[in-house]
């Protein structure tokens, strides 16, 4: 096989590898993972202070322990029957969290975990 | 003597593209491994969802929705006029007696694929999916089970530019098609074929914005006048979606100013960063050789340094800089015609060093100021290694740190390639599309006389 040949053979197998490798499994502290990320991006995007984001992102792992949830389970094996998808509503809720609340909430990092109920499935432990 | 050092410059070059070959085989054979390899965790997932809604309040949804913005404004008809404006003749640097007098085409695909991770669940799927499932083998029935997983967004764009010029003055018309597609990877190809019609008709098509979740389809388009002089050229458009783009460079030295913005306010539902939407200035490609120092300035190159200030799709309610990515860059091109070298760092809050990078060309890649001409039919060849470092940036879901980067291009006068893992350009652009790759296949055609 010529070189040139070799390199197309080789382009169209990149190509459709490409193409193939698309879907990936969540990690199992993907929600809780979520969680922190809502309350350190509502805080930068509030407050515009990317060290504060970074402190309170840094504190929620401090604080908590996160529960794991495998990405094939079932409503009925998630702690509290809840799906996981639904799951995501705790990161959601504190994404939609006012400013003025996120003010109000501070450094208290349980106050943004009060956002959903489903947060407090996530972790545990607390400050 | 001569004779003897280009001879020595053949070989050399000769067996840089060698080495070049080899390594770009034994990386896509790497690259067919890591897929292959990958194959039996896939299978856990559900290959054949057919109800797949992205979950929305996560970091991947929030950074899919970003990058719809984003791909919009950096592949905008505005955006495509400037980067091609060399290539094509809208901003020739020739004295004005030499311009051709002209028609070009220039067309331009992008394709990034894995710009945002989206966590998705499987609507087909159910508690009792045992019971309910179209797929008789076990396999199929596991893979069902797994109901949340992360789906990768693409993010096409086609663009294209065709215009006619005489001698220092001339009109262009520039469109673009951009969609942001979750999941079905194999639409990449085709999804550009059909945008031609879209493109090339922008005008009678009309340009809309549509966007469900994460997914978008986008069609812009401008119209717009150049002037060349041999001091300086200027370039403005006028674009109902996404506003004014004006673009000024001086001919000598290659001082540069390129602005786009935006029409409308807050009210309108644009943010204050979006308003601006990009902002490059300082001198390009200034060459010695321009004054008559030739063998110093073939020895030190071209020397670039400009300021860049781009949206980054964060939007910051209570002020500050996270809105924007401002950064400084320094960049040495054609150094001894073979050595290229780039450097760009952080300005504001979280200042420091944003890229660094190391290339090597093929003599006569780039052309120095003043010395265009008609583009060679000869391939000609550029990479690039470097690191790329990122500050973390938690709304994102961006973690930050430092990631290896490399872009290949290739030239033969006609079409490019180009291929992107981890570019500066793309992770200014996209913070969280880490180890992601963008392909970029472009084609110029010029008719006329000279």
């Amino acid at each position: 096989m010529s070189p040139l040949c070799r390199a197309r053979a080789s382009a169209l197998l990149a190509l459709g590898g490409v193409l193939s490798a698309c879907n990936r499994s969540l990690d199992e502290d993907a929600w809780c993972k979520e969680a922190a990320y809502a309350i350190a991006g509502r805080t930068e995007e509030c407050t515009g202070d990317g060290a504060l984001a970074t402190a309170r992102y840094e504190a929620f792992f401090d604080a908590y322990t996160c529960v794991e949830v495998p990405p094939e389970s079932l409503a009925d094996d998630t702690a509290g029957a809840v799906a996981p998808q639904n799951l995501a509503h705790c990161a959601l809720a504190i994404r939609n969290l006012p400013c003025e609340l996120v003010d109000e909430c501070g450094d208290a990092l349980d106050r943004y975990m009060t956002a959903s109920p489903v947060c407090r499935l996530l972790v545990e432990g607390g400050p | 003597m001569p004779g003897a050092l280009a001879a020595l410059r053949c070989g050399l070059l000769r067996a840089l593209l060698r080495a070049f070959h080899r390594v770009a085989s034994l990386g896509l054979v790497v690259l067919c491994a890591a897929a292959l390899t990958a194959a039996p965790a896939a299978r856990a997932r559900p290959l054949g969802c057919e109800q797949n809604y992205p979950i929305a309040g996560t970091a991947g949804f929030a950074n899919a929705q970003a990058a719809r913005k984003t791909n919009v404004n950096t592949y905008s008809a505005a955006a495509f006029a400037e980067r091609v404006a060399h290539r094509s003749g809208l901003a020739g640097q020739l004295p004005v007696r030499q311009q051709p007098v002209q028609g070009f085409l220039s067309g331009e695909m992008n394709d990034t694929f894995g710009a945002a991770r989206v966590p998705t669940w499987c609507g087909d799927t159910k508690a009792d999916a045992e019971t309910d499932l179209t797929f008789l083998d076990e396999e199929a029935r596991l893979a069902r089970k797994e109901r949340v997983y992360e789906q990768p967004l693409d993010l096409y764009a086609f663009n294209v530019v065709f215009g006619v010029g005489g001698r220092g003055v001339g009109a262009f018309y520039s469109a673009s098609v951009t969609q942001s597609v979750l999941g079905y990877r194999l639409w990449a190809v085709p999804a550009q074929i059909i945008n031609t019609y879209p493109a090339s008709f922008a005008p009678l098509v009309g340009n809309f914005q549509r966007g469900d979740g994460v997914a978008s389809y986008a069609v812009d388009w401008i119209g717009g006048g150049y002037i060349n002089t041999r001091f300086v050229g200027a370039r403005v458009g006028y674009t109902g979606a996404r506003g004014f783009f004006g673009s000024v460079d001086e001919r000598t030295v290659g001082l540069f100013g390129t602005i786009s913005t935006t029409f409308g306010s807050e009210a309108d539902g644009l943010s204050r960063d979006e308003a601006l939407a990009y902002l490059r200035a300082g001198v390009q490609d200034l060459s010695l050789r321009r004054f008559g120092a030739d063998k110093l300035g073939s020895a030190v190159g071209m020397t670039s340094l400009y300021l860049r200030d781009l949206p980054t799709g964060l939007e910051v309610v209570g002020g500050g800089e996270a809105g924007r990515l401002r950064t400084l860059h320094f960049e040495q091109k054609a150094i001894a015609d073979m050595i290229e070298a780039a450097a760009s760092v952080r300005t504001g809050a979280d200042k420091g060093l944003f890229d660094a990078h190391l290339g090597w060309h093929t003599p006569g890649f780039y052309a120095h100021r003043g010395e265009e001409g008609p583009p060679s039919d000869n391939p000609r060849f550029a990479g690039r290694l470097g690191v790329v470092s990122l500050p973390p940036r938690y709304t994102q879901g961006v973690d930050g740190g430092r990631f290896f980067s490399a872009r290949l291009q290739l030239n033969n006068g006609v079409g490019s390639l180009q291929v992107l893992f981890n570019d500066p350009e793309q992770l200014a652009l996209y913070p969280f599309a880490t180890n992601a790759l963008s392909v970029r296949v472009g084609m110029d055609l010029v008719a006329g006389d000279r």
